[in-house]
């Protein structure tokens, strides 16, 4: 019995200290809310709207680029220190790999600065996504498959 | 030697002389035609189908009418008048001159006159400079109609699809929403239908909006379309007198052309062919009954509004005199949209450049019609829309092929091309037509299902004998031809335009025009190899109609879509890409031929592009290689319908262009997400 104990015993601690090491790391950032993009490195904006709502490991994303109509785009996230990583619910990557997060003290302005383009800094705003933006949106294949038509 | 010379010129001459007796007789008949199809000296058509009461003829400077009323009784004796075709008491008189509407004449001949001998005598008048036979078109239907399901067999027949309204027939108009169902057809496929469930959603018509339908009459009183009727609210029904001094008594739905006044349409010979069309294109939607038109509305008088044009009433009309004096009336009165299941016969005419010399006042009439603005909040210009014909033709007939008019093929339940569909040069873009024999077996199902005049009409074969016990269907059947596709552009046409009143927006007639033959769902992948089943025929081949059906069969969601909007191409900085053009030429881009990509210094300036744009002409794809953030627009020029543009010696597509936005940025997905 007791060639069982100490082995278990063992690999508890093993847990405990790992949990304890982790909790001795930068907390994660909490984006949690919802944003809308007010500047994007030196692209016009002049046809760029897009809102993002990130929820608990889940985003829901509405762009509108030229077109008359937003599209909504879904996926899921997660954020590890400074560092968001996810991916589209159709298995697509996030464009910018991962993306190096940060807000402003009184939480007010979220920046994305994506791993693969540093000079593309993404300014969002805490903004509450309209009503007529959501209901209005396309659906993208990211959210349904099989549906050709989609409102 | 010397004999065998002579022989040899005996031999060379003999056809010579054959021919030159020949061209005698063909210029006495008018027949006579030059090898590129243009007849000799002023007579500028042939007498083949053409109308034996009169003759159009084309003046020199401004001779009035009395003028040449003597001058042709001095030519052809008594009983011969002339008279302008085209009223110029009306309209835009400036316009009228400008397409030269003005010079046109309409010559009547006395009973039992030989119109090529008549011709033939008018070529020797000074002030005549063309003389043009008087030719008949045909409905592009072969006008047998079936009913619609009664309510014994209706529940045989699954609903095609949810709907938005409660017009009980609304579940059997696979072409607007086809699920697929096998008791349609047995080869049905989903999806091939206009897709304008959805677009119902954020339009169903603007009352404003009026759509000419130059046809047989429609039934201005049936209980599906009454409500959509144009009204001339300055016309007392009935009076035989012109109220509004537009030229035309009693002219309150529409006029009739072919025998004056109000518009008819159960006349012996008649066929309910126009109030089918009208049907399509607006049958007043959410009331209840019948069937749902395209841009019927929602029951609440807000459809778009129905003009009949009449050109063919019973046996008489269809000739060419008569469908222009409706062109022109039209555009006098308001149509923004002019819908013409009609047509000459395929290959009759070789191109453009011959259309516009041998049917110059037809051109013309259309050319007034296209650049009058009766939406002009909306749209500058109006919008032509032909049937494409049902010879089963390598080519489009024309009117409906010339470069600047809308020509439009059919295709069946299946998705595929119908039977008897023309396509190739000319053609623009596809609808649903119907098709009685789709998937091997006879079925009234898998054609279009439409309002039909209230009364039975005698039904009559194709020599004009009445078929024993065969009546047209009543209020409301089945057709099928491209006459019943042509319709269906016409309608998302209609619906497209009022959209963009709806919004406020306001485009070019080129750009409305690009913008509808985008709006397409491809065709063109189901047709390289296979074959389709049709109902006592040979298997049907489908690869003769590869890139030859024109863009794509029309979508109606797409086209509002386009209307709200184009998504902007993201293109990666820093690296070659390679961007689909679905979005801006609809689903069957990879298979269109482009002309080319046109950007100005500015816009490469600002992507940093260090060559010019180009397109992949093997999958249509947009290649280009920005260096650096930014956001650049360039025009894209592409043929809708085939590989060679029209017009001049050429019959062929329509060269269309968008204006494609394109960002370039490092963060890129590939469905198109921001992040």
């Amino acid at each position: 019995m007791k060639n069982i104990l100490y082995p278990v015993l063992a690999i508890f601690l093993a847990f405990v200290c790992a949990a304890c090491s982790k909790q001795d790391s930068a907390p994660s950032l909490d984006i949690s809310g919802e944003w809308h993009l007010v500047s994007a490195g030196d692209l016009p904006m002049a046809s760029i709207d897009v809102y993002v709502s990130f929820g608990k490991g889940t985003f829901d994303l509405y762009q509108m680029l030229g077109e008359g109509r937003y599209r909504h785009y879904g996926g899921t996230y997660s954020v590890q220190g400074d560092v968001m990583t996810g991916q589209y619910s159709d298995g697509e990557p996030l464009g910018g790999g991962s993306y190096t997060v940060s807000l402003e003290s009184d939480n007010s302005t979220l920046t994305l600065i994506p791993q693969n383009d540093p000079d593309e800094i993404s300014v969002y705003e805490h903004a509450v996504i309209p009503n007529e933006v959501i209901g209005n949106a396309i659906e993208t294949k990211s959210l349904i498959d099989n549906e050709r038509r989609m409102l | 030697m010397a004999r065998n010379i002579f022989i040899l010129f005996l031999c060379s001459a003999l056809p010579l002389f054959a021919g030159c007796s020949g061209l005698i007789a063909e210029y006495e008949s008018g027949n006579m035609q030059n090898r590129d199809g243009n007849p000799y000296g002023k007579i500028i058509n042939t007498s083949e189908s053409a109308s034996a009461g009169s003759l159009l003829v084309y003046t020199g400077g401004d001779v009035t009418e009395k003028e040449l009323s003597d001058a042709v009784v001095q030519a052809l004796g008594e009983g011969t008048r002339a008279e302008r075709v085209f009223s110029l008491s009306s309209g835009d008189i400036e316009t009228s001159r400008r397409y030269n509407l003005h010079r046109w004449y309409q010559v009547w001949l006395p009973d039992g006159t030989d119109v090529g001998r008549a011709a033939s005598e008018l070529s020797g008048l000074d002030a005549i400079q063309k003389i043009q036979f008087n030719t008949l078109m045909k409905k592009a239907s072969d006008c047998r109609s079936f009913p619609a399901p009664t309510m014994m067999t209706r529940a045989g027949v699954k609903q095609a699809g949810a709907a938005n309204f409660n017009d009980v027939y609304l579940p059997y108009q696979w072409h607007y929403h086809n699920s697929g169902d096998k008791t349609i057809a047995s080869t049905a496929y989903a999806g091939a239908d206009i897709n304008v469930k959805d677009a119902w959603r954020l339009t169903a018509g603007d009352p404003d909006i009026i759509v000419a339908v130059v046809d047989e009459g429609v039934q201005s009183d049936h209980p599906d379309l009454a409500a959509n009727m144009w009204v001339n609210s300055d016309e007392i029904p009935g009076n035989g007198i012109d109220d509004d001094d537009n030229g035309y008594a009693d002219d309150i739905y529409g006029y009739n052309f072919v025998s004056g006044g109000q518009v008819k349409w159960s006349t012996d010979g008649n066929t309910g062919h126009g109030t089918h069309v009208a049907g399509t294109v607006a049958a007043v939607n959410g009331n209840g009954t019948g069937v749902c038109g395209i841009a019927g509305g929602t029951g609440r008088s807000d459809g778009v509004r129905i003009m009949s044009c009449q050109i063919f009433d019973g046996f008489e009309g269809g000739d060419v005199a008569t469908t222009v004096k409706a062109v022109k009336y039209a555009a006098d009165n308001g149509a923004c949209i002019l819908q013409c299941s009609y047509g000459l016969s395929a290959g009759s005419v070789a191109s453009d450049g011959s259309y516009a010399e041998i049917y110059g006042a037809e051109r013309d009439a259309y050319l007034y019609f296209m650049n009058k603005s009766n939406c002009p909040e909306v749209m500058d210009g109006g919008l032509l829309i032909f049937a494409a014909g049902n010879e089963g033709a390598a080519m489009s007939a024309y009117p409906g092929a010339y470069n600047e008019f809308i020509s439009v093929t059919s295709i069946a339940s299946d998705g595929l091309p119908a039977y008897y569909t023309n396509y190739g040069p000319g053609c623009n873009v596809a609808a649903p037509g119907g098709e009685y024999n789709t998937g091997a077996v006879y079925s009234d199902y898998s054609m279009v299902l439409s309002t039909m005049p209230t009364e039975s009409l005698q039904q009559y074969d194709e020599t004009g004998k009445p078929i024993p016990g065969s009546f047209s269907a009543t209020d409301y059947g089945y057709m099928q031809g491209t006459s019943m596709a042509c319709p269906h552009v016409s309608g998302v046409a209609a619906l497209g335009v009022s959209y963009a009143k709806k919004l406020g927006k306001h485009f070019t007639r080129e750009e409305m025009v690009s913008m509808l033959l985008t709006s397409v769902n491809d065709v063109d992948s189901r047709l390289l190899g296979g074959q389709k089943q049709i109902a006592d025929g040979a298997p049907v081949q489908m690869h003769p109609y590869y890139k030859n059906m024109g863009t794509g069969y029309i979508d109606a969601w797409k086209f509002l879509m386009q209307i709200e909007g184009t998504p902007w191409l993201t293109a990666r900085t820093g690296e070659p890409n390679s961007l689909d053009l679905k979005a801006y030429f609809g689903d069957g881009a990879s298979a269109m031929t482009f002309l080319g990509v046109d950007i100005s210094d500015e816009d490469m300036a600002a992507i940093g592009l260090e060559e010019k744009p180009e397109i992949n002409k093997y999958n249509g794809k947009l290649k280009l290689t920005p260096t650096k953030a930014g956001a650049a627009c360039m025009t894209v020029r592409a043929i809708a319908g085939g590989n060679v543009t029209g017009g001049g010696d050429a019959i062929g597509g329509m060269e269309i262009s968008k204006k494609v936005s394109v960002i370039s940025r490092s963060v890129r997905s590939d469905n198109g997400g921001w992040l």
